[in-house]
């Protein structure tokens, strides 16, 4: 039976007769020393440091979601989750709701290192206090007149939103940059309806679904757009969400399903306008 | 009177024997514990295993006494996301992102003792023929080559594990035989190249765990080579005195020519 905890096998048949030691001669060893001389002696003379951001942390937090768009809403939902002190096994499980239905190769700790990097998040102990710099000393135990280190309890790592972390998620807008974005792109506003009117029914709207509604528009064939590229815009607004395998609506999005049908109905009103007066007088005929 | 001397003697090579037994498993559970922190990342199985462990304070060797304490030190401090952190600690130590053979501590021999830092040279064909010639051979499974750090003290290990297993029955030839194979692989080999491999993890490593493993790995193969100078000993300078004697009679008959 193999010992499965060793990357050793220890059951090489030794009817192999085979010595391999012989088959090394003597030069190895006699050409060791040239090998290595002057080579491996060659010193590493810079020490690398790691980098220190001095930028304010408003500057380095608004960096961090730019970069890191497609986990804005993670980012942003860790930010408020962390208004009070939480337990990192509790923020954790919020990041794993969080990303539920968006997986994502960082890991809750990777996602709050980077918030407390840039400012956005702080470790606290339990009552709120900073949490002490350093790693505890460890314990010296004395066990049969030999002396021995044992691992310290440290005091359970909280995390809470810094000012500029509660700042930054207090500013966020969702409904502003929505009501931009569809004042932007007005010409497209019947798309956008069609989008978040179909998100808005029971169980959402599969992708196929919003494709084939939207693809073959003539409104998309010059320039040629898809559905995707408004779907992502309207996800980038915290307009409509992926859940459940379907897209579906936000509260938000429901305030700007209100916002595009009053944009929709005015330039139908203004098309009806222009259409009458284009067209041509009937006195006198 | 002479049954009495026997009977002494026989006794006492039993207490050194049952010493020695006692002392290689305790060697060979560093060389373990060295093994795995070199072999993979530490996860959270492990992590829990290590801050249970109780880590000598005062073994007579420096740089054993200041890996043990960093490492505990490190485990002290270190909370559920340790884990994430070690990783990616494990990557910028032993892996690097750089292509100039200068980025990382990598934990192969032939890097350390090739001239354009290369893998899978000489050393690895050397390592491989040593466990060979003790009937061992890598697992499929395991994937790096055989000159990877984790694997030669594994090597040290499985050779720890039959000087035991002489020990307790009683072939004195047997363990002679296997401790001077791994005097032997641990000059030959380990000794040679891993003081420059912890020298670069000193730098690349951050995390404490890391620069903790970095001097107690130096301090344990000091230690071994003390250990190994010791029981070798008599026999070195046994060799050293016969050569001096050799000297003089050979100038003496050169001289009569």
């Amino acid at each position: 039976m193999k010992d499965h905890s060793s990357f050793l096998d220890l059951a090489l048949d030794d009817s192999m007769g085979f010595d391999p030691l012989g088959a090394f001669d003597d030069e190895v060893e006699e050409d060791a020393g040239a090998v290595t001389e002057g080579y491996l002696g060659t010193p590493h003379t810079d020490e690398p440091a790691p980098k220190v951001d001095t930028r304010p942390a408003a500057e380095r937090i608004a960096d961090l979601f730019q970069s890191m768009a497609p986990r804005r809403k993670t980012l942003m939902g860790m930010l408020t989750f962390c208004a009070t002190p939480q337990a990192t096994d509790a923020l954790d499980a919020e990041v794993h709701r969080l990303q539920a239905d968006n997986f994502s190769v960082y890991t809750p700790a990777s996602l709050a290192n980077l918030l407390e990097r840039a400012g956005g998040l702080a470790r606290v102990t339990a009552d709120g206090e900073p949490y002490p710099e350093g790693d505890p000393e460890p314990v010296l135990v004395e066990v049969d007149g030999v002396s021995y280190y044992e691992a310290a309890e440290a005091p359970a790592v909280h995390w809470v939103a810094t000012a500029d972390g509660t700042a930054y998620a207090e500013a966020d807008a969702p409904l502003a940059r929505l009501t931009d974005l569809l004042n932007e792109d007005a010409r497209y506003a019947t798309i956008y309806e069609r989008i978040l009117n179909l998100t808005a029914q029971e169980g959402g709207a599969t992708t196929p679904a919003i494709n084939d509604a939207v693809d073959n528009d003539e409104l998309l064939k010059s320039p040629r757009l898809y559905a995707p590229h408004f779907v992502d815009k309207l996800e980038r607004c915290d307009a409509v969400e992926w859940r459940d395998k379907s897209w579906r609506i936000t509260a938000v999005g429901q305030e700007g399903q209100r916002l595009v049908a009053d944009l929709v109905a005015a330039q139908v009103a203004e098309a009806e306008a222009d259409a009458a007066g284009d067209a041509p007088a009937t006195d006198g005929q | 009177m002479t049954d009495t001397v026997t009977t002494d003697l026989a006794a006492e090579e039993a207490a050194d024997l049952a010493a020695l037994t006692e002392l290689t498993a305790q060697r060979c559970a560093v060389y373990r514990l060295l093994a795995r922190l070199y072999r993979v990342e530490v996860d959270e199985e492990f992590l829990a295993e290590l801050k249970a462990m109780r880590f000598p304070a005062a073994t007579g060797n420096t740089a054993v006494d200041t890996g043990y304490r960093t490492i505990a030190t490190y485990l002290s401090g270190a909370d559920a996301h340790a884990i994430t952190d070690l990783a990616v600690d494990y990557v910028r130590a032993f892996i690097g992102h750089g292509i100039d053979a200068y980025s990382a501590a990598y934990p192969f021999e032939s890097v350390y003792t090739s001239p354009k830092r290369l893998m899978m040279q000489e050393a690895r064909d050397e390592v491989l023929a040593v466990y060979r010639s003790e009937g061992l051979d890598k697992l499929p499974t395991w994937k790096e080559s055989e000159d990877h750090l984790a694997l030669e003290l594994e090597f040290m290990a499985v050779l720890g594990d039959r000087i035991v297993a002489a020990a307790e029955a009683g072939n004195e030839a047997e363990v002679e035989r296997l401790l001077a194979t791994q005097r032997n692989f641990l000059e030959d080999h380990l000794a040679s190249w891993v003081p420059l491999m912890t020298a670069d993890l000193r730098r690349f490593a951050q995390c404490g765990l890391y620069q903790g493993l970095a001097s107690l790995t130096d301090g344990f193969i000091q230690v071994e080579q003390e250990f190994f100078d010791e029981i070798f000993g008599d026999e070195g300078e046994a060799a050293e005195a016969a050569e001096a004697d050799a000297a003089p009679a050979a100038t003496d008959a050169e001289e009569a020519e």
